[in-house]
């Protein structure tokens, strides 16, 4: 313990430390002359808050008194280092985070459009379908046939879509995207090497073709140029490469290849115009709106609808700017992280504005450390330290708000990102140059009038600013935190207990048939049935927290006055025998899927809770028959299930299909395996990898992830925006805690005998306390309107929450802050 | 009273702190009222800036510091002269009369009021 202390000692006395005593003492020293001056003016009967301005008016600067008499002391070099840093630090914080946003802005919207020749006159085209939540679904080839055959406000029009595939070659499904010629018109992509796609590759009789992304073919073929020429084989289909795009390149999923799509060959078979899987991509003819343009395809839809009502009713299509679409995935959570950033930039300027240049009728004549020179390292320091964390803040933002680019955008240090941190650093040195020279004017206004106290209010008003708007930031963060455990534990309606799941996707080349392909699943299931540990094994398209959004038209049979409705739409998915019992989902009316189903001539389904109460409200639908996807072949309603949440608790379940996978089977299935608890889930996954590959060749099998495993996959995105929200509202709370101290110390300083000053002091301390409580309080619910997307059941936490934020704030506060000053106040007493 | 007080003069106050030290040790406080008593408040001084003053004069030998209590029982740090800063002091005062009274020649006021 002696050593310790001596250390300790020896340490404050080495030079990069000695100004800490020296700072002690100053302080010490200073007080010491306001409070006697504040004693004089009070003996000459001045009232104390006049005979305390008084004081600390002519004391004057005491940062740049502070800063002066250690440069006296030849103390000044560390003293300097330290607040330089400090404070470069702070603006850094700041700085950073709001560099992450315009990074973010710059590379997924305002790099991609720049790509396009003419991105103002870009649009999207897709269909809204009710039913799905207004999400944006897709076009058949043969709408899109029709509407650049009669549209007349679009210069040029592209069909587009993306798909996974196997390849022959790599060990994971391939991303690729077809376009159309117009497409290919519109997006040009450049070749690294080879050629782009040329109009014989779009015809039928054309030898298959492919162009590969620029990071594919570094990936995959290590950036060799003798890829060109040779053929890969992807989805059953051997293809030649004929070039590689520049690396400028990159459509917004992430894409490894681009296929052509010869969309003016579909055939024009009726069912086909169902079947909506593409996008649009067109250009606006010069001086046509968005509004005319979407005029003209309302008309060219109501024609179609009435040519063809059995697959064109009940959709509509919109016209989107891309610019729009762009940021439409950002608006979310972009406005809350930009509230938060800006919040600790703000709390940040207020904190450093006073440090960097004091506030004084007059520079230190003393001081060779010109304020104007010390504002300049500072955030030249700001932006060195700001560049790092705006890079990793970009991207941990992009794989936040875009979910689908992967990454694909990556921020990485180049000009011009060099650039923009540079021009905000001017900008931030530009407004603390502002918020300096404002405060300069209000300092010298009241002092004019005589009015300090109104200074000493001011600044008093802005640090309980800081502290309440760093209190908001905080309480968003908890609740956010209460957020992810509610969505965590939240009840999906199914029992995750024990589950492991593996999707597996089978070649199209290697299982043509859907008899191959339930052939493979059917060997894969008994195989993994088999293996210790496991007690069933079933399958389905998608399931809970990993669905996609699909849904299909059909038809309700008994019912003529609704056979065909806009609202007769639900969700979709193929589901193997015994799948709902080992969810756990509960059986409500009817029966599950069976053994039988499979070899059954009667085609069966199975439909969710919300299907029956919006469909057949009061009736029980058991038996009743449907058509699905306008196929006129009847499906019989066996059994109503329980409402499974496939799109995670926030989302009220809609009504659902199930079909049995015997019946229809598909070449991708996701295995689910319900386990006996007791094993080593690693050594089973093991297992059941094997036993798949084994089953047949070519099959793609995914990770094997059990129901934690999801979860928390589904939830680490929101996990990263709690944390990014939670560092910001620490470190405001920690930046608004030294402006804060400061401040209550001085005014606490001169309370002593008499209690003359005690009373005013705690009244004005409590008024403090209670207007950053109020400024937390309102910023708190105002954020909680705006955090909506991102909370949930968090309502009732809230008051816990934040008094909980509160209680640590005020903590902070008064034993970092006040307390320390009381007891340094007592020891003046005692002695 | 504002418009009769006067700033100081560019290196006075060293002169000022040197002379009121010459009196006996004191605090900074106390220097301030010293020089604002005997001056009749004339100086016009922002009062902290005695500060650095006492600190360059202290790193340069004419002053020496310790901590000790004041009248009221306050820790206060004193200041006092050193043997340095005595001569230091006359040298300035030297200075200062060879100055005003040059100032005094050129203004035409040597003979008034001697």
């Amino acid at each position: 313990m002696m050593r310790r202390g001596k250390i300790l000692g020896a340490l404050r006395n080495s030079a990069p430390f000695a100004w800490l005593r020296a700072e002690e003492e100053l302080e010490e020293e200073f007080h010491f002359h306001i409070a006697m001056r504040i004693e004089e003016n009070l003996r000459i009967g001045m009232s104390p808050a006049a005979a305390e301005q008084d004081a600390f008016f002519r004391f004057g600067d005491q940062e740049k008194l502070r800063l002066a008499c250690l440069e006296a002391r030849s103390e000044n070099f560390w003293y300097v280092a330290f607040h330089l840093l400090r404070t470069s630090l702070i603006v850094a914080l700041g700085l950073g985070s709001t560099l992450a946003l315009l990074f973010l802005v710059d590379r997924a919207m305002v790099q991609p459009l720049s790509a396009y020749n003419n991105p103002d006159r870009l649009v999207l085209i897709f269909g809204e379908q009710e039913v799905i939540g207004k999400e944006h679904v897709g076009v058949s080839p043969l709408d899109f046939k029709d509407w650049s055959a009669r549209s007349t406000s679009f210069s040029d029009m592209g069909l587009y879509h993306y798909q996974q595939l196997p390849t022959g070659e790599i060990e994971r499904p391939i991303v690729a995207m077809r376009g159309s010629e117009g497409y290919f018109r519109i997006v040009k992509p450049r070749p690294w090497i080879g050629r782009k796609f040329s109009a014989d590759d779009f015809l039928p009789s054309a030898s298959p073709s492919v162009l590969l992304t620029y990071d594919f073919w570094k990936d995959v073929y290590g950036g060799e140029s003798s890829v060109l020429g040779s053929t890969i084989e992807v989805d059953g289909c051997s293809r030649t490469v004929i070039g590689v795009t520049d690396p400028d390149f990159q459509p917004y999923t992430k894409t490894d290849i681009l296929l052509p799509f010869p969309v003016d060959f579909v055939p024009q078979n009726p069912a086909a115009r169902g079947n909506r899987f593409a996008f649009v991509l067109a250009e606006l003819l010069p001086g046509i709106s968005l509004q005319q343009a979407q005029s003209e395809l309302d008309l060219i839809t109501a024609d179609l609808v009435a040519r063809y009502p059995a697959t064109n009713n009940g959709y509509r299509w919109e016209i989107e700017s891309l610019q729009q679409a762009y940021i439409a995935p950002l608006e979310k959570g972009f406005f809350v992280l930009l509230g938060s950033v800006a919040s600790l930039l703000l709390i940040a300027l207020i904190s450093t504005t006073r440090r960097l240049i004091p506030i004084s009728r007059q520079q230190s004549s003393h001081s060779s450390v010109e304020p104007f020179l010390t504002l300049l390292a500072s955030l030249l320091l700001a932006g060195l330290l700001a560049l790092p964390i705006g890079l990793y803040g970009a991207d941990l933002l992009m794989k936040t708000f875009l979910e689908n680019v992967g990454d694909a955008f990556t921020t990485t240090l180049d000009m011009r990102t060099v650039g923009i941190a540079a021009g905000l650093t001017l900008l931030v040195g530009v407004l603390i140059a502002l918020l300096h020279r404002a405060e300069q004017l209000l300092h010298s206004f009241w002092l004019r009038r005589n009015r300090t106290v109104s200074f000493f209010r001011y600044a008093r008003g802005v640090s309980v600013l800081q502290g309440g708007l760093a209190l908001t930031i905080t309480v968003c963060a908890g609740l956010m935190v209460g957020s992810l455990s509610n969505l965590y534990d939240a009840d999906l309606g199914y029992q995750p207990e024990k589950l492991l799941s593996v999707r597996v996707l089978l070649p199209h080349s290697q299982y043509p048939s859907g008899s191959d392909q339930a052939n493979y699943f059917y060997r894969a299931m008994l195989r993994v049935e088999k293996l210790p540990g496991v007690e069933m094994v079933s399958g389905s398209e998608s399931i809970p927290l990993r669905s996609s959004r699909f849904a299909i038209p059909f038809t309700i049979l008994d019912r003529t006055s609704r056979q065909v409705n806009e609202e007769t739409w639900a969700e979709f998915c193929r589901v193997g025998v015994d799948y709902h019992q080992i969810m756990g989902v509960p059986l409500l009316a009817g029966r599950y899927f069976n053994e039988e189903d499979g070899g059954r001539e009667e085609q069966v389904i199975v439909i969710n809770r919300a299907m029956a109460e919006k469909f057949w409200p009061g009736e029980n639908p058991v038996g009743k028959k449907v058509w699905l996807n306008h196929h006129p072949e009847e499906r019989t309603i066996v059994g109503i299930v329980e409402n499974v949440f496939y799109h995670g608790p926030r989302e009220a379940p809609l009504p659902r299909i199930y079909r049995c996978y015997w019946q229809f089977p598909a070449n991708a299935l996701t295995l689910v395996i319900h386990t006996s608890g007791e094993v080593n889930q690693v050594e089973l996954a093991e297992s059941i990898n094997q036993q798949l590959k084994q089953t047949g060749s070519g099959a793609l099998v995914g990770s094997i992830l059990s129901n934690a495993d999801i979860r928390s996959e589904w939830i680490a995105r929101l996990y990263d925006l709690v944390v990014v929200v939670c560092i910001t509202g620490v470190l405001g709370i920690l930046i608004a805690f030294f402006t804060f101290r400061r401040l209550m110390a001085d005014s606490l300083w001169d309370e002593r005998e008499g209690r003359r000053f005690l009373l005013p002091k705690f009244r004005e301390t409590l008024w403090s306390f209670c207007g950053l409580l109020a400024v937390g309080f309102i910023g708190a619910i105002l954020a909680m309107q705006t955090l909506d997307e991102f909370l949930f059941d968090t309502s009732s936490l809230f008051p816990l929450i934040y008094a909980f934020c509160a209680l640590c704030t005020l903590l902070l506060f008064w034993f970092g802050g006040i307390f320390p000053a009381r007891r340094m106040v007592l020891r003046v007493r005692e002695k | 009273m504002a418009n009769s007080r006067v700033d100081l003069l560019q290196g006075t106050l060293d002169m000022l702190i040197l002379q009121t030290l010459n009196e006996g040790k004191k605090h900074g406080y106390a220097i301030v009222r010293h020089i604002q008593s005997v001056t009749n408040e004339v100086l016009s001084v922002e009062e902290g800036s005695l500060y650095p003053a006492l600190h360059r004069m202290e790193g340069k030998g004419w002053i020496v510091s310790e901590w000790g209590l004041s009248e009221n029982n306050r820790r206060a740090k004193y200041y006092q002269l050193t043997r340095s800063g005595s001569k230091q002091l006359e040298e300035q005062v030297l200075t200062w009369e060879r100055f005003a009274e040059a100032t005094a020649k050129v203004l035409g006021l040597s003979g008034r009021g001697s």
